[in-house]
């Protein structure tokens, strides 16, 4: 613990920081001891978000208060039976006033580790071995999404397009681990048509055990590169894994992302139907158009044709939505309903989603945290014409050893983009991605904020009529 | 990094509209930016000077608070030591805060602060600021000034004349039979007033008395104007000291019976008693007019700019008779409230370029200035 961290451990907020790094860390034990190891001043954790004193978070307040209470208690009693002997009671203090900040928060996750083996875990494995039990009794045709990235979206343009004809179901947000999932399948009515899962991947084996507890019909990949890196360690590891997918499928439909180098190399062992902007399984897709009103393109196969059009901004849209329209159609699924569904599809919040200010175009596209997502849209803001073109990001996370290499391909990529203004922030990524856009010769403005906070609450007053400006992940508090 | 003193408030008519004008549209673009240290300095209606971080909540003044504040804190001295200092006791033993400015941003609107007294004082303490200097801010405020001015170098204005409040109280009559020259319908205005307070437009000649002596009632001088007739009322932000830039001209959507009144441009919206938004929300901007009428608008803007000496930013009104195409001078605003960011913006220049920018020509007039020599030695004082 640095001497800045240790001082501020001192803090009244100290317990509710340490309650807050948990929840935050969805009580993840590493990632919160992970967190605890980097935090440099425990008074101003809560940077983007506040504590949600839920049950378990008031639990743990309390409990790390009683921590605190105990140790006083026991100083207390030192004094007591030491009194003859101030230097005892003085000694016994220092140890005492010491001693906390270090000892409270491994204290903290005794209890949360306990609770976790006799409680939590048990009652997960009931509830996952009962979604288990009843999924394999349904007549819905569930779809598995796996991939590095590009899941969420996948997984909301299929649910967006089946709706138009099939009642579909999916889990809220991007829930995508076994407990989760589980819930979401003990929940469902049993009249489901459609069924749609995205597969989180964050160790080894996860999804080969996802996989198993949905049992699915079809699967879709979106995508393999050195998101989770941290985790994997090795693209090798992350290819087994998310192909875990296609081991389980095993001949049964597989969608797989063309477009994507390491999904091409592993998929050769298997039989899949490509997907990419030329098509997918007989759709060829012709004149693809992209602007900040959407993105548009026909669809033709055997006589059919399909005119889409959606808010989605991108040419990297056209492989999915062509992917959507593929299983769609072998869904059963009319030239129309399609064309309806994908008319439906807006924007996903933080996913390249458009809004305007002061007569700016801002594209947020804060929740893309991986290197390929982040190129297509910077491809996506080098073809647009702009008064002025705005790039901001504070860069990606969990990349483990691989970080500094994939900074500076961002660096690059940001160059080719040639944006005006480039905003970063003051982290450990910076000197990697400003030596990438010193490599590219990147001939624009570079603005360093040391308050990202400030910046991203205050950008309207950055920008003006004629600017675009494109905004690409967010640093949890975790990482800031 | 370069410490900014905002300056707003003041014994003015329009000392509401100056707060807002200096924590939304000058107060927080700078602090957005990073690169200023901002000092926040209020003048309250009774015109004492107050220095505070507080003074940037606009909630301290919305709930009122900002009375108890003004009770508790201690009043500001400014030390004029080849530039300007703000001193403000902490009132615990003894002890002072000293805080070195580098470079003034006036926001008051109205009396003392917009019609140059205030850059009065900042000229004596040697210190750059941004906006019109005091002359042209004099010259701009008085309404008969800048067209006298104005006049001398052949910008039109509409047929007007001048009293004073002892003529409106002593000759009223000799005023009516001047005004006969004029055609109706008529503005009536205090000379050197903003904000369109103590304004009336008049029909016929026996409203004349009342208006005059509503004007009278803010000030000395009273202009009476000619209305124009197929009216196109447009407005010009100008950003500059020699070189120019021009925002947007911008038409407010109103009937000419229905001027914008005080209480409609800030407080109700562009429509009397509708909307939620202050005149700023209901224009045409850019104003749609044939291309030829938009540019000689747009001249006639940058002359009146030139002719009064503007310099760092302010607004130049005028009205178009859109039936013979004629352009005349109004007046001029050397302070735009909110500074007109949202013109700014339209016309591509954000709220933190445009603050950045204005900061920068402070500067460079200050630096123009400081190679004027303006004192040196003599013998005068051996004679006596």
């Amino acid at each position: 613990m640095k001497i800045r961290a240790w001082l501020s451990s001192y803090s009244r907020q100290f317990p509710v920081s340490l309650v807050y790094m948990l929840q935050s860390s969805e009580y993840s034990i590493s990632e919160y001891l992970g967190w605890l190891h980097r935090a440099e001043n425990f008074r101003t954790v809560q940077k983007r978000k506040r504590l949600d004193y839920t049950i378990k978070a008031k639990f743990l307040l309390a409990l790390a208060w009683g921590i605190v209470a105990l140790l006083i208690l026991m100083w207390t009693l030192a004094i007591i039976l030491l009194q003859p002997q101030p230097i005892g009671v003085i000694l016994s203090a220092i140890v005492v006033v010491l001693l906390l900040p270090f000892a409270l928060p491994y204290l903290l996750i005794v209890p949360l580790w306990l609770g976790q083996i006799v409680i939590q875990r048990p009652q997960e494995r009931a509830i996952i071995r009962a979604a288990r039990a009843k999924i394999r009794t349904l007549p819905a045709t569930t779809i598995a999404i796996a991939g590095s990235y590009g899941k969420t979206t996948m997984r909301d343009i299929l649910v967006t397009v089946i709706s138009a004809g099939k009642k579909t179901a999916t889990p809220i947000k991007n829930y995508n681990v076994p407990i989760s999932v589980g819930r979401f399948i003990n929940g469902l009515d049993a009249d489901e048509e459609v069924i749609v899962v995205e597969l989180g991947e964050y160790y080894p084996g996860d999804v080969a055990d996802l996989t198993d507890l949905v049992d699915p019909d079809i699967g879709v990949i979106t995508g393999i590169n050195e998101a989770h890196l941290s985790k994997f360690k090795t693209l090798e590891n992350t290819a087994k894994t998310i192909f875990e997918l296609a081991d389980y499928l095993d001949g049964k439909p597989l969608f797989v992302n063309a477009e994507n180098k390491l999904v091409q190399t592993q998929a050769k062992q298997y039989k899949t139907m490509p997907y990419s902007t030329k098509g997918c399984d007989g759709w060829h897709i012709s004149n693809p158009k992209t602007s900040l009103e959407g993105t548009e393109f026909i669809a033709r196969k055997d006589g059919k044709e399909i005119r889409a059009h959606s808010e989605l901004l991108g040419l990297h849209q056209v492989g999915p939505l062509a992917c959507a329209i593929a299983l769609a159609d072998s869904l059963g699924l009319t030239g129309q309903q399609i064309e309806h569904g994908i008319a439906q599809i807006k924007a996903y919040e933080h996913r390249m989603q458009p809004r305007q200010s002061n007569g700016a175009w801002i594209i947020d596209d804060t929740y893309n945290g991986n290197i390929d997502g982040m190129r297509v849209g910077l491809k996506f803001l080098g073809g647009l014409s702009a008064k002025r073109k705005i790039y901001v990001t504070p860069g990606i996370v969990e990349h483990g050893h691989e970080s500094p290499a994939v900074h500076q391909r961002l660096g690059q990529y940001i160059a080719q983009a040639r944006p005006d203004l480039v905003v970063l922030m003051q982290n450990s990524a910076l000197a990697d991605i400003q030596s990438g856009l010193e490599s590219a010769d990147f001939a624009g403005q570079i603005r360093i904020e040391t308050d990202p906070e400030r910046f991203y609450h205050n950008i309207d007053q950055f920008v003006a009529s004629g600017d675009v400006v494109l905004m690409q992940n967010d640093w949890s508090d975790a990482y800031a | 990094m370069k410490t900014v003193a905002v300056i707003f408030g003041g014994r003015s008519t329009e000392h509401d509209v100056s707060i807002v004008t200096a924590l939304a549209s000058i107060i927080k673009p700078l602090e957005a930016t990073g690169d200023y240290q901002i000092e926040s300095v209020y003048i309250s209606k009774d015109g004492s000077w107050y220095w505070d971080e507080r003074l940037k909540d606009i909630a301290l003044y919305r709930s009122g608070e900002i009375e108890e504040f003004m009770r508790k804190a201690p009043k500001i001295h400014l030390l004029f030591d080849d530039g300007l200092t703000l001193v403000k006791s902490s009132q615990f033993a003894g002890r002072k805060m000293y805080r070195k400015i580098d470079v003034v941003f006036p926001a008051m609107h109205g009396t003392h602060g917009e019609d140059g007294e205030l850059m009065g004082l900042l000229d004596m303490a040697n210190i750059a600021y941004v906006g019109c200097d005091m002359t042209a801010s004099a010259l701009a405020m008085d309404k008969i000034l800048a067209k006298q001015v104005t006049a001398a170098v052949g910008i039109p204005s509409t047929p007007w004349m001048a009293c004073t409040a002892r003529e409106i109280a002593e000759v009223p009559h000799e005023i009516t039979q001047k005004a006969a020259a004029l055609r109706y319908p008529l503005f009536v205005k205090p000379a050197r007033l903003g904000s369109s307070i103590g304004i009336s437009r008049i029909e016929k000649p026996d409203q004349l008395p009342n208006a005059l002596e509503v004007a009278a009632h803010y000030g000395d001088r009273v202009i009476i104007e000619q209305a124009v007739t197929n009216l196109i009322e447009v407005t010009l932000p100008i950003m500059g000291n020699t070189e120019l830039t021009p925002a947007l001209l911008e038409r407010p959507l109103t009937k000419p019976e229905d001027f914008f009144d005080f209480d409609t441009k800030y407080m109700q919206g562009g429509k009397k008693g509708k909307g939620q938004k202050g005149a700023q929300g209901y224009s045409e901007l850019p104003a749609e007019l044939p291309e030829t009428l938009y540019q000689k608008a747009e001249q006639l803007g940058l002359d009146v700019y030139r002719a009064l000496g503007c310099a760092g930013i302010a607004r130049i009104d005028l009205l178009i008779d859109s039936r013979s195409g004629d352009v005349f001078f109004n007046e001029v605003n050397p302070l735009p409230g909110g500074l007109y960011a949202h013109n700014w913006q339209k016309a591509g220049v954000s709220s933190v370029d445009l603050v950045k920018k204005l900061i920068d020509l402070a500067f460079d007039r200050f630096a123009q200035q400081k190679r004027y020599q303006t004192s040196f030695s003599t013998n005068y004082l051996k004679q006596f």
